[in-house]
């Protein structure tokens, strides 16, 4: 794609990559296999329908092409630009075993961006309200996905977010050259006028507690998506000097309150000359490569391991590499100093050398004895990760925490307490923006279905809705105490957690023979299943195939027909 | 109507203004102790306030502010009916409030307002309430009618001597303390960090007596999440957003938070406040009416 050259993004807060033209995208999309059983589509967290989106780019469907995405993925813009997509879709495409994967990333972003630029604002869907109310903590990723879905469901969506502008960590932690502000705004517009609330300035485990929410405020269901909000600092001496700081802090300072525009904006920030970042990870080199905008000679990425083991993208690393920024790998600070007036002046680092693999599955960083260097600093940012935020937990005793302080939840994004789901890096720590959103649309399905929960009594009558699940094929084999039953999507769409269950009803008397949950329904695949019969004598079993949004299938499966 | 506007504003001594400002949601939850972050309009940086007062009926905060940098002045610049663009809160954990017995309250400048709350509190506690009104001269000392309420003692301390003792907050404990021997049992201070320090010296070579006092602190988002507030306290790293801003005041490495981390941006604060370049209000308002008018 198509990118500033370095020596001049280096000194400006623009956007890295231009995007792809249209014949480009073309180009790039013609690339793709569109494969049977695309692997793309399993490596992605919300599985967006990755060949069918494609194959419209190719058909010059640009528009149609996005709002294929969004059936999966309400953040196409960000998702483009900000996942890892070398370790998600882009890492299984079966073109990248010879050469490069298609650039699944970059057509995303350039649909995404052509939606946004063609001025095409999308109209609100109608949607009948089915009068429950959401409240969401945290406007980050996993809240706005929540929210997203939850509003097409019907239901009255309420998002508190604790800065004055929404976005979460899109807007105060992941800098304008990388992702630009206007286009989280835009998506953020984009929910408002689907009616989705937006809230500023709440602090929830202040304002109002969890439980305040439910009984004050009248909310059916809380999803808190708060974030990892709690830096870890490394304990070394010297660490409270002034021009040492947090990432979350520089980059706040530098994003949301937009020092790097200071002092036309008040805020302000340590501008160094030579910067040390701590950290491998994509916070690292945000800040890195923010410090480099702001004017720095020498920006240095000091981290424990090796290059192999940096946890951040690979194009980010790659692009800090290409704008001048130093890697001082296998080493780690041991001491901050500072002059007289308190300001740091040099740090000292330990060199290390790689062991054993730890839990992790990465390289265990074995400080060297004896062996050290000094750098000389006036600017340093530790990058080396976040715990979890405590202001909810602590204000909600009946939420269960684990011993790092990050929620519990089932795998739906249940928490302990009743109606409050979680997700996000309040749940697994600091993780990827797509890892959030997935977790995001985990548990909106979990809140309507604990909401909505399904109605115990079978429908009386065996209409078929619409047959977006048929029967391929039924069968029973000789001496078989099984039926044979193949099932297929065929709809274009893909179903999340469909129920199959079979029955046999005897006058007044139900008894279920199979109830079984498919967690991800492909379009086009084929299910298989065995339903244990009761007695030859017993004709007729009734099968249901529903999902959260209803009934997809009913059918009366008659033994003799089968037979036939 | 817009959030965060202005209802009544106040300058009670040259440079100190109060505040009454509508936020509902905030004045229904405040407990003493509490702090707001504020930002004036888009551009501003975030401060954080001590709240002095607040009304669950009306919906109002009330808060000082001593003009010194750049948000604040803007702060004194604005007017009856003008609007905040952010007030967050309230944050921080509440003061530890209970029945001590004998319990001196002091503030300073811009603490008086802040202190006037857990005094209040305290005093509802069924505690003897002493408190030390420290200015600079006589007439920068404000909320006297609203201390001598809820005070069982009162005591004004100035640096000139313009009125009451001539001295400081520390001077006063010290007589007390050394000289008539009165039995303290709890010291809540709120100032600035330099006279905090003192006291907690003081209090701390005289037999240890339990001394709070609430920090002041440069922050940024005042939910824990950059650190920017951080201070070693007990030997350990701690937020005063989330951990405080109320510190047993022994335990506050003090040189370190007045000397280090509250002098950061000492150059850039300076710079901002040159830069400010106030629009004459009266101006905007007849050019608004003129083009009011126009349209009319």
């Amino acid at each position: 794609m198509p990118s500033q050259p370095p020596s001049v993004r280096a000194k400006n807060f623009r956007e890295v990559p231009y995007g792809y033209s249209e014949e480009m995208a073309l180009t790039e999309a013609s690339r793709c296999l569109n494969c049977k059983k695309p692997k793309c589509v399993e490596g992605c967290p919300v599985r967006v329908p990755i060949p069918e989106f494609i194959s419209l780019i190719q058909e010059g469907k640009f528009l149609e092409a996005a709002w294929k995405i969004k059936e999966r993925n309400v953040l196409p813009a960000i998702c483009g630009r900000v996942c890892p997509q070398e370790t998600q879709c882009e890492g299984v495409c079966i073109r990248g075993k010879k050469e490069k994967p298609v650039a699944i990333g970059n057509l995303e972003r350039f649909v995404a961006d052509y939606e946004r630029l063609s001025g095409f604002i999308p109209k609100p869907l109608i949607v009948k309200k089915n009068g429950r109310k959401v409240a969401i903590i945290g406007s980050g990723p996993s809240g706005l996905t929540v929210a997203g879905d939850l509003i097409k469901l019907g239901y009255g969506v309420t998002v508190f977010e604790a800065f004055h502008r929404g976005g979460g960590v899109l807007v105060y932690g992941i800098p304008e050259f990388r992702l630009p502000k206007s286009v989280v705004e835009y998506e953020i517009r984009n929910l408002k006028n689907q009616g989705v609330e937006f809230v500023y300035n709440n602090v929830i485990g202040r304002i109002r507690t969890i439980d305040e929410l439910f009984s004050k405020e009248g909310f059916d269901a809380i999803y808190i998506g708060v974030g990892a909000g709690l830096p870890v600092f490394m304990n070394i001496p010297g660490e409270n000097l002034k021009g040492v700081y947090s990432a979350n802090e520089y980059l706040t300072r530098s994003n949301l309150m937009k020092a790097y525009l200071y002092p036309d904006y008040n805020t302000p920030l340590v501008r160094g000359k030579n910067v040390v970042v701590v950290g491998g990870g994509n916070v690292a080199m945000d800040s890195a490569r923010t410090a480099l905008r702001l004017d720095a000679e020498n920006v240095y990425i000091v981290y424990r391991r090796s290059r192999e083991q940096m946890p951040a993208r690979l194009e980010e690393v790659h692009h800090a590499e290409e704008e001048g920024i130093q890697f001082k790998l296998l080493s780690n600070p041991v001491e901050i100093f500072g002059d007289d007036q308190g300001r740091i002046y040099k740090i000292k680092c330990q060199r290390y050398k790689l062991g054993e693999p730890d839990k992790s599955g990465r390289a265990r960083p074995i400080p060297i004895e004896g062996e050290f260097f000094e750098l000389e600093t006036d600017l340093l940012i530790v990058s080396i990760g976040n715990k979890a935020n405590p202001l909810i937990t602590m204000t909600t005793p009946d939420l269960e925490v684990n011993e790092w302080g990050n929620i519990v939840i089932d795998e739906f994004g249940r928490t302990s307490k009743p109606f409050v789901y979680a997700g996000g890096d309040i749940v697994t720590g600091a993780a990827t923006v797509i890892s959030a959103m997935g977790a995001g649309r985990c548990a909106a399905i979990a809140i309507h279905e604990d909401l909505f929960p399904e109605k115990k009594e079978e429908p009386e009558s065996i209409v078929t809705p619409i047959e977006i699940i048929k029967v391929k094929e039924a069968a029973i084999y000789t001496n078989s105490t099984v039926i044979n039953i193949s099932l297929i999507n065929k709809s274009d769409k893909e179903l999340d957690k469909v129920r199959i269950s079979v029955s046999h009803v005897q006058e007044l008397f139900e008894q279920t023979l199979l109830d079984t949950t498919i967690m991800r329904w492909l379009p086009n695949e084929i299910h298989e299943l065995e339903c244990p019969r009761i007695h030859e004598n017993e004709k007729d079993y009734l099968l249901s195939v529903k999902d959260i949004s209803g009934i997809l299938l009913s059918k009366i499966l008659n033994v003799e027909q089968i037979m036939k | 109507m817009s959030e965060f506007r202005i209802v009544e504003k106040e300058e009670c001594v040259p440079n100190i203004h109060k505040l009454v400002v509508s936020v509902p949601k905030i004045a229904q939850k405040t407990q003493p102790g509490q702090f707001i972050l504020v930002m004036v309009d888009e551009k501003s940086e975030r401060i954080p306030l001590t709240l002095a007062d607040w009304d669950p009926d009306t919906g109002t905060i009330v808060f000082f502010v001593q003009e010194l940098g750049l948000s604040t002045t803007k702060m004194a610049y604005m007017e009856v009916s003008d609007s905040f663009y952010s007030i967050v809160g309230p944050l921080g954990e509440p003061a530890h409030l209970k029945k001590f017995g004998s319990v001196v309250v002091a503030g300073g400048c811009f603490g008086l307002g802040g202190i006037y709350s857990i005094a209040k509190e305290l005093k509802g506690l069924g505690n003897h309430i002493i408190s030390i009104l420290e200015a600079k001269n006589e007439s920068l000392l404000y909320y006297e009618e609203e201390f001598q309420e809820i005070s069982d003692e009162i005591i004004f301390v100035t640096s000139d001597g313009s009125r009451g003792i001539k001295g400081h907050v520390y001077d006063v404990l010290e007589d007390m303390i050394s000289i008539q021997k009165r039995k303290i049992d709890h010291i809540k201070v709120i100032g600035c960090n330099v006279m905090m320090s003192k006291v907690a010296k003081l209090t701390k070579e005289l037999g240890n007596i339990p001394t709070y006092a609430t920090v002041s602190s440069i922050m940024v988002d005042g939910t824990g999440m950059c650190g920017a507030c951080r201070l070693t306290y007990d030997g350990k790293t701690r937020f005063a957003c989330v951990d405080g801003p109320e510190f047993d005041a022994h335990k506050v490495d003090w040189d370190e938070l007045i000397g280090v981390r509250n002098t950061a941006y000492i150059r850039e604060e300076s710079l901002s406040l040159q830069n400010f370049s106030p629009q004459c209000r009266s101006l905007t308002k007849f050019l608004e009416k003129n083009s009011e008018k126009e349209s009319v």
